[in-house]
């Protein structure tokens, strides 16, 4: 893993939510009171609150998922074909999910009461709860299989093993 | 609430709280030395450790605070609980084998100590150590007062026990935490967080079985009902809005590798290798325990909404509400003991890093050595501040809340560059540390104090880590290479 590549990432992510910050923000776009109900909010129509930032919003979520999976890199063993390919699959369908349910959510705020139901939630809200919650599972998947690969193979438990015994007795008190 | 049902809950209650004094009595054989009462020599197995990692993760707010929000912002808060899980997956990845080997190589007995093997520099420990008793009276505190609440709204509901006092409640649990904590150290802690993480669970599940009954058509319902009254509110971005959430979901997803009380217990498991199961057991743990979170609120905000159910003076009071009324007596019994088991299980995690940091770090760090009979002083330093932090929740009004809510962000901003990126990359610098850490405690803490809100929303703490990281960062590439000491660099070579 290039070490360049998280902070070049937090750059973007950086500038990203500059550019947030100087859009106009539409009134009650977080939400107010319920007009009956206290202690409840309410959120309105979704493509007024929503509709002017979407597009950098949308860009600030896919660039953090990068930079999220770029910190997993940072653990793994570089120069492994088969992990960059393995982590670079894993991000695309993590992009992949979180891009359908920006995209599945402009046309739920668009005409929400037309949303179709995916088991027992809305279609966008489903692809929050099913897919970037459990599309990043691939992530456990391999670190779990394969860890004696590319966390810590043989060899570097055996190195570990030697660093151990060659520890000056004056490390432990330091 | 019927009597039946109140004796019900306080038996569950009293017994377990028997069983945390009765593990706190066990683990006093088992604590002979420092080492055993804050790295619990080293000796933990996956599934103990496993447990207790994520059950110290979903604190007492999260069994209180997050149905309240779902039924007052709608699934806003579902993103919370989804970083919660590539949080733990970050954590991992980064810190599972690295802490563990720097554990073994140089045996430190708490975190700041790690960081000053690390950077070779006694005031990236002290800063560490200092961020970490900040985070931990706030978040000590709160969890204090939670623990209070609950029981005495147990024993009110008991006709021949009647009102008890706050001061009460807050002595009582207290004694119980403090008991546990005292005698057993860590060890006690993660056996009883091994208990709580399944009473969790159980709870958990229990929970959303029954909620899926309340509501006509189940999930489905409640699902339609929010969306017919607002459909933003069912919709993935709650009432909160797109980027208000995904602030929470950079906070949550990356503050985890900076929770001193999670990335401890890494460093406590037998074998480096048993990270590889930990991972899963704690991800699939805390997100079974995240169901009482979604169903308790869906089914309060549609319940409400279809007037079944009168509307709730306090969000969060949906999960009480919700056991009073619609759960079975014993579930009601499970579910509360499995809340104060929320609660205790980060607690005793939090007064365990703070003692240490109290008897070990801050000495270590300020007269280059450590105290004499440190295990005395330990449990002299559990004891003080579990005191403090009961004080601080009963008299200090709303900096408890300010402090609680600044917890989090705390040791996200001050311990994700230093420890989840520095213990990877060789070309992190002491200094840089020292700045990341001090941008993250100042801006974390003016946002906080003068209620500073960003647009949209966006989560004070989120700025704050996005901050902490660009100055870690930048610092580090300005700054002439370290020295770093070869064993830790060989560390960073594995």
């Amino acid at each position: 893993m290039k070490c360049w590549i998280p902070p070049l990432l937090l750059t973007m992510l950086g500038m990203t939510l500059a550019a947030i910050f100087l859009t106009s923000e539409p009134d009650k776009s977080h939400g107010f009171a319920h007009a009956q109900i206290a202690e409840m909010h309410q959120a309105g129509n979704g493509t007024d609150r929503l509709g002017s930032v979407l597009l950098l919003a949308w860009l600030f979520g896919t660039v953090m998922i990068a930079f999220f999976v770029s910190l997993l890199a940072l653990a793994i063993l570089p120069g492994n074909r088969q992990s960059f390919w393995l982590l670079l699959l894993g991000t695309l369908l993590y992009e992949t999910a979180f891009s359908l349910m920006v995209l599945e959510y402009r046309h739920f705020a668009a005409t929400p009461l037309e949303t179709t139901f995916w088991g027992p939630f809305p279609t966008a809200t489903a692809w929050v709860l099913f897919g970037v919650w459990l599309v990043p599972y691939i992530f456990i998947l391999l670190y779990t299989v394969f860890f004696d690969r590319w966390i810590l193979p043989a060899s570097h438990r055996n190195r570990f093993e030697e660093l151990l015994r060659n520890r000056p007795p004056d490390l432990l008190k330091k | 609430m019927e009597e039946h049902k109140s004796l019900v809950i306080l038996a569950c209650v009293a017994s377990y709280l028997v069983m945390c004094l009765s593990v706190g009595l066990w683990a006093l054989r088992r604590t002979s030395s420092t080492h055993d009462f804050f790295m619990a020599g080293r000796h933990l197995g996956v599934l103990v450790a496993s447990v207790a990692l994520f059950s110290s993760t979903m604190s007492g707010w999260g069994f209180v605070g997050g149905p309240g929000l779902v039924y007052q912002m709608g699934t806003s808060s579902f993103w919370m609980l989804i970083a919660t899980s590539i949080g733990t997956m970050i954590t991992f990845y980064l810190l599972g084998k690295r802490l563990r080997m720097l554990a073994e190589l140089r045996d430190p007995i708490s975190l700041p100590e790690a960081v000053t093997a690390r950077y070779n520099s006694r005031s990236t420990g002290l800063l560490t150590a200092i961020a970490i008793l900040l985070g931990v009276m706030g978040y000590l505190a709160t969890q204090i007062l939670a623990m209070a609440t609950v029981l005495q709204s147990v024993l009110e509901d008991v006709s021949w026990i009647g009102p008890v006092p706050i001061e009460i409640c807050v002595g009582i649990s207290g004694a119980v935490l403090v008991f546990y904590c005292v005698t057993g150290g860590i060890i006690a802690s993660v056996y009883t967080d091994l208990v709580q993480g399944i009473i969790m669970v159980f709870a958990a599940i229990l929970v959303l079985v029954t909620a899926v009954g309340v509501v006509e058509n189940g999930m489905t319902g409640m699902s339609e009902t929010i969306l017919a009254d607002d459909p933003e509110a069912m919709g993935p971005w709650g009432t909160l809005g797109m980027v208000g959430c995904l602030s929470w979901y950079l906070l949550l997803a990356l503050g985890m590798c900076g929770q001193p009380h999670v990335i401890t217990k890494l460093m406590m498991t037998r074998r480096i290798q048993d990270a590889r199961y930990m991972l899963p057991i704690s991800v699939f743990g805390y997100a079974l325990s995240a169901c009482l979170w979604i169903a308790i609120g869906l089914c309060m905000r549609a319940v409400v909404l279809q007037g079944l159910h009168p509307q709730l003076e306090n969000a969060d009071d949906a999960a009480a509400e919700f056991l009073q009324v619609y759960a079975h007596p014993l579930l009601a019994g499970v579910v509360v003991a499995g809340l104060l088991a929320a609660i205790m299980s980060t607690a005793d995690s939090f007064l365990n890093i703070g003692a240490a940091a109290i008897i070990h770090d801050i000495p270590r760090a300020v007269r280059g050595r450590s105290l004499k009979n440190e295990l005395l002083w330990a449990r002299v330093a559990t004891v003080s501040i579990a005191v403090v932090a009961g004080g601080f929740s009963l008299y200090s009004g709303n900096l408890v809340a300010l402090l609680g809510a600044f917890g989090w962000s705390t040791f996200a901003a001050a311990i994700v560059p230093t420890v989840a990126i520095g213990f990877n990359w060789k070309r992190a610098t002491a200094l840089a540390c020292n700045l990341a850490i001090l941008t993250g405690l100042v801006l974390n803490f003016t946002l906080e104090l003068f209620k500073i809100t960003l647009p949209y929303r966006f989560h004070g703490g989120a700025l704050s880590i996005l901050a902490s990281l660009a100055v870690f960062y930048v610092v580090s590439l300005v700054s002439p290479r370290p020295e770093i000491d070869s064993d830790i660099e060989a560390v960073i070579d594995l």
